[in-house]
């Protein structure tokens, strides 16, 4: 049920700024209540019949991505606590029944609207949501000197096989943020960490992309039950490609001898087992069972 | 706030009388939070602050009253009747203190305290 309240002179204060808009709200709030709006305004997710049901935090009107990211409590009149006698800390805090609370909600915008900018992103339970955010990095390969020669005609000399050349290969750190997760996938995130994507996965080409893992963290967690997560997934994308172009992945690796023309081949074990698993990474945007 | 006074009362210092009241008087008053919000528009809504109770008193000076026991900062408890059955019963706290010339003879009689409350406060009945 939605709590009674009033929105107190003043509100709301908006700022824009290069990372979106900053909005703060004041709204006056029976004490006892304040609990309940804090839930309201956060959004929060109950099991039913063994299922997560998932109540979507208030955005602000007008604003569906400009979501509650801070709550402060206060009282509304701190001059007027309610007269009781506290024989411990743990007993109680003052209490404010006759002016009570204010509480100040600090929004901010959080996602883009149907995640237009950056497309292919995978498709997530409703209520949660993904921001990507990517990084480079190089690879060094180092190659015998007896694969090179000098571009000196008419001799072409070979390099002095003390020479250690080493090839440098760019790669994408992709970090894919999952916000307000009812309960994070751990067994998948156990199970996929070291896998190559089977298919096109955040547009990358087919094994360009390895999971390297998960840092997970609680969000909102003010109850003892209830509260989110937020998992941080880490991929990191080869740029590995053939000489025509043709991106090309992990499992490919740099042939001395090459094969039509080619350096980067594909290898197998003795199973036909490449050395990295491809898999299906949609399995890390369910939730855990409830 | 609400100013009231009269001519009767007792000074008591750590349980001990120190002194009678000559004169007294006392306001009542509360802090008042105004606000607007939604729910009131542009026309404000005054919430209770901080209710509180100051006054003064004066007492009488002569040779058998020491007033140096009474000084700012003083923990007392005041009686200030009303009549003889409705009396005021005041934790207080003294906040100044001020001798005053008595204007017949040019020598002080008189001493003045102010006061706060120091705590809730009994008002007399009027049933």
């Amino acid at each position: 049920m939605a709590v009674a309240f009033e929105e107190l002179e003043g509100s709301p204060r908006l700022e824009i700024g290069e990372e979106g808009i900053l909005a703060r709200r004041w709204f006056r709030v029976s004490w006892q209540d304040w609990p309940q709006l804090a839930r309201q305004l956060l959004g929060f997710y109950r099991v039913v019949g063994g299922q997560w049901v998932f109540e979507p935090p208030e955005p602000f009107p007008g604003f569906p991505n400009l979501l509650v990211e801070r709550l402060v409590v206060e009282p509304f009149e701190p001059a007027v606590p309610d007269q009781q006698t506290l024989s411990s800390p743990r007993q109680g805090t003052n209490r404010y029944s006759q002016s009570g609370a204010r509480v100040t909600a600090e929004y901010r915008t959080q996602f883009d609207a149907d995640n237009r900018p950056r497309n292919k992103l995978p498709k997530v339970p409703e209520g949660t949501y993904l921001t990507y955010e990517i990084d480079h990095g190089l690879e060094a390969l180092v190659t015998p000197a007896r694969l090179w020669h000098w571009d000196a005609p008419p001799q072409n000399p070979k390099l002095a096989p003390d020479e250690v050349p080493a090839v440098f290969i760019p790669h994408t750190v992709v970090r894919l943020r999952w916000h307000r997760v009812a309960s994070p996938p751990w067994e998948a995130i156990r199970a996929l960490r070291g896998c190559v994507n089977a298919a096109e996965f955040l547009g990358s080409p087919p094994e360009s992309l390895m999971f390297l893992g998960a840092k997970v963290k609680r969000q909102f967690h003010f109850f003892q039950t209830g509260g989110f997560w937020n998992v941080e997934y880490r991929f990191r994308e080869t740029a590995r490609s053939l000489s025509d172009g043709t991106p090309v992945g992990w499992n490919h690796l740099f042939k001395e001898e090459p094969v039509g023309g080619e350096h980067w081949v594909r290898v197998l074990d003795s199973q036909s087992r490449p050395p990295y698993k491809p898999a299906d990474f949609s399995a890390l945007f369910h939730f855990a069972p409830a | 706030m609400s100013l009231i006074h009269g001519t009767q009362g007792k000074v008591y210092l750590n349980s001990t009388e120190i002194r009678d009241v000559v004169e007294w008087e006392l306001r009542e008053e509360s802090e008042l939070h105004r606000y607007t919000s939604s729910a009131t528009g542009p026309v404000p809504a005054t919430l209770c602050g901080k209710r509180q109770l100051r006054g003064t008193c004066h007492l009488a000076l002569s040779t058998d009253f020491d007033p140096g026991a009474l000084f700012p900062g003083s923990s007392v408890t005041l009686e200030l009747y009303l009549d003889a059955n409705r009396v005021f019963e005041i934790p207080a706290r003294v906040t100044e203190v001020s001798f005053l010339k008595s204007k017949r003879t040019g020598d002080p009689d008189l001493l003045q305290f102010h006061f706060v409350n120091d705590g809730p406060w009994t008002r007399p009945t009027w049933n």
